[in-house]
């Protein structure tokens, strides 16, 4: 099949004529294609080949976007490839095509420390960013056991994880912009630089995409500081479910360690022939446990977790002495997947993730596989996160042995659904596990995801025939079929009695009065209904679809005043008979809710159980998970815990075409199909209608105070927060508020203020040690800057001051306008005093708050007779938008009068606005949902 | 077809393309292509079993290869790709015949020292004469192609020290007594490190006796050339079995490594292999065997800043790291500056930087970063093949630094001390 099938494949042009137009795009000695080349690009590290036609070797994003227009012009497959070490066939050229060989994009083009930033090219090996940022003590978390050669633009592609993602997260999590080449050659920026964003969120789409959706060229991504000190240990097990039992128990207690790995006899054994990382070869697994925290919290943690192991039989727990010892024990489990191929000549690895407490029934299901097929499986498992790779060891030269490797291999992936689980948590589907989407994903859901490739990618030349089924025929027809029948069946009947007859008459408000309670910015909905599931959901939205009328999302209504303004009235879908929990899931630590539940009163109840849902909002006591959620909500705690991207695991979703669309599951890791999910957080209800929500928890702190820190410099806040970020400390929160803020609300704020003074409020949470530690720097560093006064608080006290922080931020006046601007974190100073500058300019006082650890400020602009003074405002408004991105942020109104918050779009003038409305027509063709929130133009 | 590598085919399978090789390999560093780097090596050589490729379409990925074993280093299932590559050069050479060149030195020159050092005395003469530049300036030197643009990495003649004249004096009353295998850099191009070698061993009361060794035979090695490689393995074994010596010392790696390797290579020659395993077993690096019988530490200060090179042939193949960075920091004055990445090949790789000067000189550029950065008053390393190259990295480079083998600075700080003395 090798060196002759190929010509075959390019039908628009000839191969000379191709192979000319790229010499002349790159030059041709960056222009490869004998057969010697293309059987060297034909495979990646699954084993899997198939030729290409060219490889090409571009220099810079103009190289790329030349060689998109000449493929996109003559329909030529394009697939991005960086060292080919991933795991699912995805850069494999299954079409042929252009191979777009990025390992030469290999600069680093800006360190940022005291952003906490890095910019690269999408060929920079992961281990040579991390080498670059270790003189700076700094790190990027994620590392895959590739990292040694694996690219951060194939990181991105896969979404990776690694050992370490137990504690910091996956790629996703550490992705803030991309700059990225469209299928047809254009050049855009998708996402923010900044700590907040607005829009959707592309790059979390793009992340996990396989390089199907564009071509990144250039990565912003986070760094963080090294932690303190580690400690790793190796706990050796007689049996396998004691280990898996262990690493379950840790988690459950409360514990989380830097990493959490298990590996099984035959893996041990295969290692120690190679890599000899000292593992006992008579143990049937081990665990590498590592813990990397403060020092003070290092001795009582290992303590713990030994008494754990010896709880769950471990015959001996070895600690790393040296930072050699410690290179040791993790090279034998880097090495692992390779070392396996010692024991036969070739094997399968699987990438199941199940819920955390499923990892034993995960064991006895393999087991039982095993079994049947009489195969040899080892396993290699992220243990802490429920991640698990059984390896089948085979010969791939005995057709009959890999055609039960085979079999054996889709019931594996079965069972992990069956338990809960997704079919891949890091390595990505590529051509491996397409077959198996379907166990995942219904038909609609394939098509959506079919739809939103096409808005990227419509001639499908971007590493096209991956991830999705090819199918797509029979599926497009599921969908159209479904949702066509509904909308003629029912079309003789009024909407109103079609409503009723659906929800009954005491879920459909149509009188005035009763609408009044409903107001969006002054204007009466048409109807307010009250489903009560996620069917009734769906025939709503079908009956307003088909009559064209607006869906108005509505949870508690709080922040319905909120962004744009809408451009048409509609009716109010309110999810409040949807509010329940669904289930709260402990072991495994995530929580199914139904979008209406109050925020607050599920935390009430979470704590019952010592846990919460990081995401902690002002207004959580009025919202709803569902309105939290798309509206991207945060709190102070998002300095440590994120956003929603980071806590929310899963949601269910009504589209405007009435489906419903599960997008994620409960588990901590799944890379299966396209994030839907990240699509409709902080989407603002314009794609679709949260309807449930699977949820991240942790246990609460074993301790929590904050200190309470006066300041008449803001210089000096802005020291003591620079000193915080580029320290071990990691607060919970840090939130400025400055006195103008407070004033307005006199005495009622709580906290007693004197003059011209700004507070800065630091949460800092965990274990006593590392709290009482915190405490003390916190308070030198603050002593050092010029602090007027320090009080730590705890208990009532301290409950007090978040409550008087939550009522200033929430505060607004009439004629008050709200505003948040997001800027690199050094540049934060700056921003503070283009926001004084701006408002003294315009004759305005201000009072500002901020999360001051995120760069973000939220200016209150007013006059002292409530009165906005429209002109004045919007000409503030305008020098706060340009000011802020001149530093390379974005200032936006949060809340005020419609027509201050209508006069700037600022999606609109975004590189990536046009994908956005793309989405969004493919979501909405009708643009019912919202309409006018996000981009008033969609 | 290729039978030297259906008997590898074996251990082609247990390549299962992670990937790992490329974070090691010099070569791919530089060029960023997949044929570079074993694992596309693999990938070609099985196409190659698999009929899919003639062995002839891959003789670029075959030989552009510095056998620097980094690859295998980092191959966490243990493929020897090293080994590989040389069956693959061994399957090239009998299929297609072996260049005049290549003929007249490994079959001619090589195995008869004398011969080789009449040349080296010509082909000095003419550098000293002046006709080197006069060949050059004709485009004479063209003729040898692209080892053409590697002549300036050669050193100037070594006029005034001359190996053959030089033998160790009889010590009275010697503490051990060695065979010391120069090697044909050493006494054709660099005979005043020879010379220092046999200074320090004096000084440890090691008495050094300098047989006739041909060519240890890693040449005709590297370009596949195993008959050639085993004859002048097996004369060597004859001559050490006349010698009643403790130990055969090297001060070049490359001699070293396969010196140590002859066990393999004549495992399946009855009588020999078994001359082989003792003849290997005394086989030492001098840094091995210094440290070994106890380093003589009274010497004089060098206040210099110094840093290491491994040599893939010491470090790598002879496993021998610690030694020589113990012996530079037990010299009194010495700052020892580790660089980053200090066992990755300089790009010399025994005659590679000749065959393929530029890519040689990417994968020595890369090097030369590295050693930038330590601010050295001292490169050291242990292997004269290295040595050239990167003095001519450091001249290239512009760097103030000079390159010096491990025994000459060892050398200099026994003297300083003498001389402090007197």
């Amino acid at each position: 099949m090798c060196a002759k099938a190929k010509i075959v494949r390019i039908n628009k042009m000839n191969e000379k004529a191709l192979l000319k137009a790229l010499a002349k795009a790159v030059g041709s000695e960056n222009v490869l294609a004998s057969p010697r080349d293309l059987i060297t690009y034909s495979y990646d590290a699954t084993g899997k080949r198939s030729l290409p036609d060219v490889v090409v070797f571009p220099n810079s994003t103009a190289e790329i976007s030349t060689i998109m227009k000449i493929a996109h012009r003559e329909r030529v497959p394009v697939v991005a490839r960086g060292a080919g070490t991933n795991l699912s066939g995805g850069t494999v050229p299954s079409r042929g095509g252009i191979i777009l060989e990025l390992s030469r994009l290999n600069r680093i083009l800006n360190i940022d420390i005291a952003q906490h930033r890095v910019v690269v090219e999408p060929g920079v090996v992961n281990l040579d960013l991390q080498n670059a940022l270790r003189p700076s003590s700094f790190m990027y978390a994620p590392d895959p056991a590739s990292q040694k050669t694996s690219t951060l633009g194939g990181n991105l592609g896969e979404d990776a994880g690694g050992p370490h993602c137990l504690r910091y997260g996956v790629t996703h999590n550490h992705i803030f912009s991309l700059e990225l080449v469209l299928a047809d050659g254009q050049v855009v920026q998708v996402g923010a630089s900044t700590d907040d964003g607005y829009g959707y969120d592309l790059p979390g789409l793009l992340v996990g995409s396989e390089g199907t959706l564009g071509i990144a060229t250039k990565l912003v991504l986070r760094i963080m500081h090294l932690p303190e000190s580690f400690q790793t240990m190796l706990a050796i097990f007689e049996t396998l479910e004691d280990a898996f039992q262990c690493a379950s128990d840790i988690i459950a207690a409360g514990i989380v360690p830097g990493a959490l790995e298990l590996l099984d006899a035959p893996v041990i054994q295969a290692v120690e022939d190679t890599v000899h990382a000292g593992y006992p070869l008579d143990a049937e697994a081990i665990l590498l446990i590592e813990l990397d925290v403060l020092k003070e919290v290092m001795e009582r943690q290992t303590q713990q977790i030994k008494e754990i192991c010896h709880t769950n039989n471990a015959r001996e727990v070895r600690i790393a002495r040296t930072a050699a010892e410690r290179d040791t024990i993790w090279s034998g489990r880097r090495g692992a997947f390779g070392a396996v191929a010692r024991v036969r000549p070739a094997y399968a690895c699987h990438d199941a993730t199940v819920p955390r407490n499923k990892l034993v029934p995960m064991l006895h299901e393999v087991g039982k596989i095993a079994e049947k097929y009489q195969l040899l499986i080892g396993h290699v498992a992220h243990a802490g996160d429920g991640n698990f790779h059984p390896l089948i060891m085979f010969d791939n030269r005995d057709p009959e042995e890999s055609h039960r490797v085979e079999k054996a291999g889709k019931e594996i992936l079965a069972a992990g659904v069956a338990l809960g689980g997704t079919i891949t948590g890091e390595h990505g589907i590529g051509l491996e596990k397409q077959d198996s989407m379907p166990l995942m994903f219904n038909p609609g859901e394939l098509e959506l995801m079919h739809q939103i490739k096409s808005v990227f990618d419509p001639e499908e030349i971007l590493n096209p025939g991956k991830i999705i089924p090819s199918e797509k025929a029979t599926i497009t027809e599921a969908r159209g079929s479904k949702a066509m029948s509904t909308a003629t069946s029912e079309k003789s009947k009024g909407l109103y009695d079609e409503l009723v007859e659906t929800l009954g008459r005491d879920n459909v408000l149509a009188e005035p009065e009763e609408l009044t309670a409903y107001r969006i910015d002054g204007r009466l909905p048409s109807l307010v209904v009250f489903p009560s599931c996620t069917d009734h959901i769906c025939q709503v939205v079908r009956t307003a679809s088909r009559d064209e009328i607006p869906i108005i999302p509505w949870g508690n209504g709080s922040k319905q005043a909120q962004g744009l303004p809408l451009a048409r009235r509609g009716i109010v879908l309110s999810l409040k008979h949807m509010n329940h929990l669904v289930e709260l899931d402990a072991p495994n630590l995530t929580a199914e809710v139904e979008a209406g539940i109050n925020h607050a009163e599920l935390q009430r109840e979470l704590a019952k159980h010592s846990l919460c849902f990081s995401l902690e909002p002002e207004d959580m006591e009025s919202a709803t998970i569902g309105g939290s959620l798309s509206a991207n909500s945060s709190g102070p705690g998002r300095l440590a815990h994120g956003t929603a991207r980071d806590l929310v695991l899963g949601v269910t979703v009504v589209t405007p075409l009435g489906e419903v669309i599960r997008a994620g599951i409960k588990t901590m890791k799944n890379v299966a199909g396209y994030d839907l999910r990240k699509l409709f957080l902080g989407s603002w209800g314009t794609l679709g209608v949260i309807t449930k929500a699977i949820l991240k928890l942790s246990y609460l702190p074993e301790d929590r105070n904050t200190l309470l820190l006066r300041f008449s410099n803001i210089e000096d806040v802005f020291q003591v927060v620079r000193h915080i970020s580029n320290s071990f400390l990691r607060p919970e929160s840090m939130e400025l508020i400055d006195i103008k803020a407070t004033q307005k609300l006199g005495p009622e704020a709580g906290f007693k203020l004197q003059k011209e003074e700004l507070l800065l409020l630091i949460r800092v949470a965990g274990s006593r040690e590392e709290v009482r530690r915190h405490i003390a720097e916190i308070r030198a560093l603050a002593e050092a800057n010029n602090v007027e006064a320090i009080s730590v608080l705890l208990g009532t006290e301290e409950e007090k001051a978040w409550a008087s922080q939550r009522q200033i931020q929430l505060y607004l006046a009439p004629g008050m306008v709200r505003g948040k601007a997001a800027v690199p974190i050094h540049k934060i100073e700056d921003m503070f005093q283009e926001i004084q500058k701006a408002a003294t300019r315009h004759q305005l006082q201000v009072g500002i708050t901020g999360r001051v650890g995120n760069g973000i400020l939220y200016p209150r602009l007013f006059t002292e007779e409530h009165n906005a003074g429209d002109n004045e405002v919007l000409a503030a408004i305008a020098d706060l938008v340009q000011g802020a991105d001149k530093l390379g942020g974005f200032f936006l109104v949060e809340s005020g009068p419609p027509e201050v918050r209508q006069a700037y779009d600022l999606v609109s003038q975004r590189s990536d606005y046009e994908l956005m409305r793309r989405l969004k027509r493919t979501f909405d063709p009708k643009n019912i949902f919202n309409p006018g929130k996000v981009a008033r133009t969609f | 077809m290729a039978e030297q590598l259906q008997k590898v085919s074996e251990a082609l399978l247990r390549c299962n393309k992670c990937g790992f090789c490329l974070a090691g390999c010099p070569i791919y560093k530089v060029t960023g292509i997949e044929w570079t780097v074993a694992r596309g090596k693999l990938t070609l050589l099985r196409s190659v079993l698999d009929g899919e490729l003639e062995l002839g379409e891959i003789t670029e990925p075959v030989f552009d290869c510095l056998t620097c074993n980094c690859c295998v280093d980092h191959c966490p299932s243990g493929v020897m790709t090293d080994e590989l590559i040389l069956k693959a050069r061994a399957e090239l050479v009998n299929e297609q015949g072996q260049p005049w060149i290549q003929r007249l030195i490994f079959h001619k020159l090589l195995p008869n020292p004398s011969r080789l050092q009449k040349l080296a005395r010509l082909l000095g003469w003419l550098q000293v004469s002046g006709l080197r530049s006069t060949a050059r300036s004709l485009g004479l030197t063209k003729l040898l192609g692209e080892a053409s643009k590697a002549e300036w990495i050669f050193p100037p003649a070594p006029f005034g020290h001359d190996i053959t004249a030089a033998s160790s004096p009889r010590l009275e009353h010697p503490r051990y007594r060695v065979a010391y295998f120069v090697g044909c850099a050493g006494i054709n191009l660099t005979p005043q490190i020879a010379e220092a070698a046999i200074r320090v061993l004096n000084k440890h009361k090691v008495e050094a006796v300098r047989p006739d060794f041909v060519c240890c035979g890693m040449p005709a090695y590297g370009y596949g050339d195993i008959e050639s490689t085993l004859a002048m393995a097996k004369k060597n074994i004859d001559l050490a079995g006349t010698l009643e010596v403790d130990a055969i010392i090297t001060t070049c790696a490359t001699c070293g490594s396969l010196l140590k390797r002859y066990p393999d290579l004549l495992s399946e020659d009855g009588d020999y292999s078994v001359q082989a395993s003792s003849f290997a077993g005394k086989v030492k690096d001098i840094s091995e065997f210094l440290t070994d019988i106890g380093l003589i530490t009274e010497m004089g200060t060098l206040k210099h800043k110094v840093t290491f090179h491994d040599p893939c042939h010491l470090g790598r193949f002879q496993k021998v790291t610690s030694q020589p960075r113990q012996i530079l920091q037990s010299i009194p004055g010495v700052e020892f500056i580790e660089m980053a990445e200090s066992n990755m090949c300089c790009g010399a790789a025994g005659s590679f930087s000749l065959g393929h000067y530029d890519l040689s000189m990417k994968v020595l550029a890369r090097k030369m970063e590295n050693v930038a950065r330590t601010e050295a008053d001292f490169l050291v390393t242990c292997c004269p093949g290295c040595s050239m190259q990167l003095a001519h990295g450091i001249r290239e480079h512009g760097l103030k630094m000079k390159s010096v083998e491990l025994v000459e600075l060892l050398d200099l700080a026994y003297r300083s001390v003498s001389r402090g003395k007197h």
